[in-house]
């Protein structure tokens, strides 16, 4: 049977046990972020880049990553990668992987939102003498990142959710310490449940937060 | 800064094509710019006169034909076209200010990122600029909140701040609403009268006229007939030139 009281007790008991793996779930989400920020428009520029070879290359590297389960991304970096001698902390495994696979979605975002920027811009700076890559630096990516800071933004609330699956390599994280938690009061399902609602009301802030600022930054737009 | 003495050849197109696909926009166009002309080109919509004139900086690629700008080829420029563009400025019939930067980092991002010019002095000159097209007070404002003919004469400007030698006019006014054609072409011409090289694409007929020290008339790629203002306008020679006069004065 549930009982809400069971919950109440886990929830008023246990609750530096929840906020222990919260703090690493932030901390993984935040480096995931940034980390897949920033390998999304390294990816994007190669994807949009005049070698056809990094083309490929970066094309193959987003269809790969995004058609394969995250979970065995995670394992083949921490358990295979010590075969090839790259032997990682656990945590610095866990971010590692989890950017490699949110920089794969991030390049498609920062991708479409190069494309969206208008021709002219490209033109008017040309004309001006800057080149391809001062171009891109000062006039096209400032433009794109501002357009899809929302998308950035639904990215960090699915990367947090995501980053639970982390709990399989014993980052002690959210999920982790709910389940450990859970097999030593033996009530698996009240547990889970205040797990599954902190998850929740990070996400649901998130999102809250995000939509405040973008509507902030419309409106310094006029 | 001008390389190039008044009256000398500046800026030349020698047999210039350009194809796109199966369409031949530009069908061998030859033109002399001589330092210190306001050269404008009339003729009706899809006759290669856009084409020609982003063909000049290489916006677009010419498939044929050359082009040298003071005395350098620039098709075999390579990378070197940076360089050149630097020395030409362009004027874009949808403006296309930087939307993300004020009316001040429009006008000195080039100097500063090009040219490397500091930023006090790069500053210094754009309010100087600013000031001459009257818009000094819209220096820290951002392009959309500047009218159609404010942010013309801003990209004016913005141009201008790199010291060219030629201003090449994409159709200027086009994109504005009526009542501020004027206070372009204004600007335009005050900047000829100061000696500025000038290539117009325009629809202003009383520009052309006006400011115009020789007229092109292009259609179907090619120049028809060119001449003064008073004899192009006065007593057009080709049926073509005639007709498209009849119907657009």
């Amino acid at each position: 049977m549930f009982s809400l009281e069971a919950l109440w007790t886990i929830l008023s008991t246990k609750l530096p046990v929840f906020m222990e793996g919260v703090v690493v779930t932030i901390q993984l989400a935040a480096w995931t972020v940034v980390g897949g920020s920033l390998l999304g428009i390294l990816v994007a520029l190669l994807r949009l880049s005049h070698v056809r070879m990094l083309r490929v290359l970066s094309g193959a590297y987003i269809e790969f990553l995004r058609g394969t389960p995250m979970l065995v991304q995670v394992l083949i970096v921490y358990y295979g990668l010590p075969q090839l001698g790259v032997r990682l902390p656990r945590m610095t495994a866990g971010i590692l992987a989890l950017i490699i696979n949110s920089g794969a979605y991030m390049a498609e975002i920062v991708r479409s939102g190069i494309q969206a920027i208008d021709v002219g811009q490209t033109e008017a700076a040309r004309s001006l003498g800057m080149t391809q890559a001062q171009t891109m630096l000062h006039i096209i990516l400032p433009q794109a990142l501002k357009n899809i800071l929302p998308a950035i933004g639904n990215e960090f609330v699915v990367i947090i959710k995501e980053s639970s699956i982390l709990y399989t390599i014993g980052i002690y994280e959210l999920t982790y310490q709910a389940n450990k938690l859970a097999s030593t009061n033996f009530r698996y399902l009240e547990t889970l449940t205040v797990s599954a609602l902190i998850y929740f009301v990070l996400t649901f802030t998130t999102s809250k937060l995000l939509g405040l600022l973008e509507r902030r930054m419309k409106r310094a737009d006029r | 800064m001008q390389t190039v003495k008044k009256g000398e050849v500046l800026l030349s197109a020698k047999g210039l094509q350009k194809r796109f696909g199966t369409l031949d926009v530009l069908r061998g166009v030859d033109v002399d710019i001589h330092g210190g002309e306001v050269v404008v080109i009339i003729g009706p919509s899809g006759s290669g006169k856009s084409t020609f004139l982003r063909c000049l900086n290489l916006l677009e690629t010419p498939t044929g034909g050359d082009i040298v700008f003071e005395g350098v080829s620039i098709l075999g420029a390579g990378k070197g076209i940076n360089k050149l563009r630097e020395r030409m400025g362009m004027v874009f019939q949808q403006f296309n200010l930087f939307p993300h930067l004020s009316v001040l980092e429009n006008v000195c991002i080039a100097p500063m990122k090009v040219k490397k010019t500091p930023r006090a002095k790069a500053e210094a000159r754009a309010m100087e600029l600013l000031a001459r097209v009257g818009l000094s007070d819209k220096a820290k404002a951002y392009p959309s909140q500047l009218s159609g003919g404010q942010r013309q004469r801003v990209a004016i400007v913005r141009a201008l701040a790199m010291d060219p030698d030629v201003m090449l006019f994409d159709e200027p006014t086009s994109a504005l609403d009526p009542e501020m054609v004027g206070e372009v072409l204004d600007v335009m011409k005050r900047l000829a009268e100061d000696g500025m090289t000038m290539v117009v694409v325009t629809h202003e007929m009383g520009f052309a006229r006006e400011v115009g020290d020789r007229v092109l008339f292009m259609d179907e790629g090619m120049i028809v007939e060119e001449g003064l203002p008073q004899e192009l306008f006065g007593n057009p020679q080709n049926p073509r030139t005639q007709d498209f006069l009849r119907k657009v004065l």
